[in-house]
């Protein structure tokens, strides 16, 4: 008699408690979940360009003041703002590369290697490539050079192309052939390193049997950029807004 | 010993390896997924986000508001001043050169992305240890005659390096992670025809397995390079 009665209770208690436990499963849940490592590295590669955003903004805004306080005292008076605006100009010139430059860098020269090939060998492995030369120019952008020429040819990374043409090399659509010889301005420790030091694009190079050499020079000229920069695509957004 | 304790022993060593192997799964699954970890440090990292892009978002703000001001004062000032309103033209002229004003045209959005990861490949495939196809990109696009060029965002000025350094390449020295996404203005044909030449760049680029799209869009907009760009060893040659 005792056991008829228990059975239907105990019944209704057990389902009671089996969804007290789930419901408590599922509060739980939420507090100690875990996640990937893919996803964490992803946050943490997000969070690093960020920082270095909001270094560069700083010293913007920092750069922004003292441009405005200078003008500001000024006071509206024209000779000074045409000075200011003058000597802006001539900055974005040299930044955009359309001005001559000197200063202090290294010459890299690059030729053809001249061993005997290896049985089988692809002559390839010994002859100077287009992606070659736009590496150790990226080497050399990388190693802070302020301005790269190319045989003579101004290079800015925004507009010139190197491209493989056979048995020259096409920059900025005027053909060369080899030996290439790079210019670099900038500190010329970190140029030279940035050819000499093993792992560099132009050290490996060298050991491919390709001739490299690297030269400092106390002083040096690079032309600035021959060609006429004319957009016919590109608009400025500030003055597309305000028509 | 008895057998009724030998019975409880088989038990209780049953029960132990049923533990033992469940606990061998659950690691192997997590080893081969890249592990897992408490979301705390998750949770931690994307406030830590949300912080620096407030920060981010106040100092463009802050940015915007000297730009105004500036802007203000030369505007009056070329109200008055004919001198002052060519030398304005010019100096927007040359910063379009150079990278350092915002520009809208038509032209091409090319995205680059590591492929999934597939078990059937022993060797891993990543974008960020292959820069040179990217500067291949930035080489082709060049020569399609591109007016302005991003990527990611981050604005190709003259002197830009692009480069693997750690989990990243960096680009204008700001770290960026695939997938990357490189805009370009120009004639939208002529670049998307380059690019998509047969053995061109995204043929390349998809035989060694990477996500490639390249949309024709009519208009693209590009951003202008963001930080102060101070050439300490190449100064200009005075012409007279």
């Amino acid at each position: 008699m005792r056991r008829r009665l228990s059975s239907p209770y105990i019944f209704v208690l057990m389902v009671t408690l089996g969804l007290l436990v789930a419901l408590q499963g599922k509060a739980l849940q939420t507090g100690v979940k875990y996640v990937p490592l893919q996803q964490l590295n992803d946050y943490k590669a997000v969070l690093e360009s960020e920082q270095a955003e909001v270094e560069q903004l700083k010293r913007i805004v920092e750069e922004k003041k003292l441009k405005y306080n200078e003008i500001d005292n000024f006071d509206g008076d024209d000779e000074q703002i045409i000075g200011s605006l003058q000597q802006e100009i001539a900055e974005m010139k040299r930044i955009s590369g359309m001005t001559d430059v000197e200063g202090s860098g290294v010459i890299v020269l690059i030729t053809d290697g001249e061993r005997d090939l290896m049985e089988n060998e692809d002559p390839n492995n010994i002859i100077v490539h287009d992606v070659d030369i736009r590496t150790v120019v990226d080497d050399l952008w990388y190693a802070g050079a302020d301005a790269i020429s190319i045989n003579g040819q101004r290079i800015l990374f925004n507009i010139s192309d190197v491209y493989c043409n056979g048995p020259t090399i096409k920059v900025n659509n005027k053909l060369f052939s080899q030996p290439f010889i790079i210019r670099a301005i900038g500190d010329r420790k970190h140029l030279e390193a940035a050819i000499n030091a093993p792992g560099k694009y132009g050290n490996t190079l060298r050991q491919w049997g390709i001739f490299v050499e690297v030269n400092t020079k106390i002083y040096m000229k690079i032309a600035g950029y021959e060609g006429d920069v004319r957009y016919q695509y590109l608009q400025d957004l500030d003055k597309g807004d305000a028509q | 010993m008895s057998k009724r304790d030998k019975v409880w022993l088989l038990g209780v060593c049953m029960i132990l390896g049923i533990f033992l192997s469940v606990q061998f799964k659950v690691i192997q699954t997590n080893f081969t997924s890249g592990g897992l970890t408490p979301n705390q440090k998750l949770t931690q990292m994307s406030i830590e986000l949300k912080q620096l892009r407030e920060e981010k978002e106040t100092l463009m703000r802050d940015v915007a508001e000297y730009d105004a001001k500036l802007s203000a004062i030369e505007e009056t000032a070329s109200q008055e001043n004919v001198v002052i309103k060519n030398l304005r033209n010019e100096l927007d002229k040359y910063k379009m050169v150079a990278g350092f004003k915002d520009v809208k045209g038509e032209g091409i959005v090319i995205s680059i992305d590591n492929p999934p990861t597939d078990v059937n490949f022993n060797y891993d495939v990543n974008i960020v240890y292959e820069f040179e196809l990217l500067l291949s990109v930035i080489n082709e696009l060049n020569a399609a005659g591109a007016e302005a060029l991003a990527i990611n965002d981050q604005r190709i000025i003259s002197t830009t390096e692009i480069r693997t350094a750690g989990n990243a390449i960096n680009i204008n020295s700001i770290p960026q992670a695939p997938p990357y996404v490189i805009k370009a203005i120009g004639n939208k044909d002529t670049l998307d025809g380059a690019v998509n030449q047969i053995f061109g760049i995204v043929s390349i680029l998809r035989d060694r397995r990477y996500q490639v799209s390249v949309r024709k869009l009519d208009e693209v907009v590009i951003p202008r390079f963001n930080d102060i760009l101070r050439l300490d060893y190449a100064e200009t040659v005075d012409e007279d």
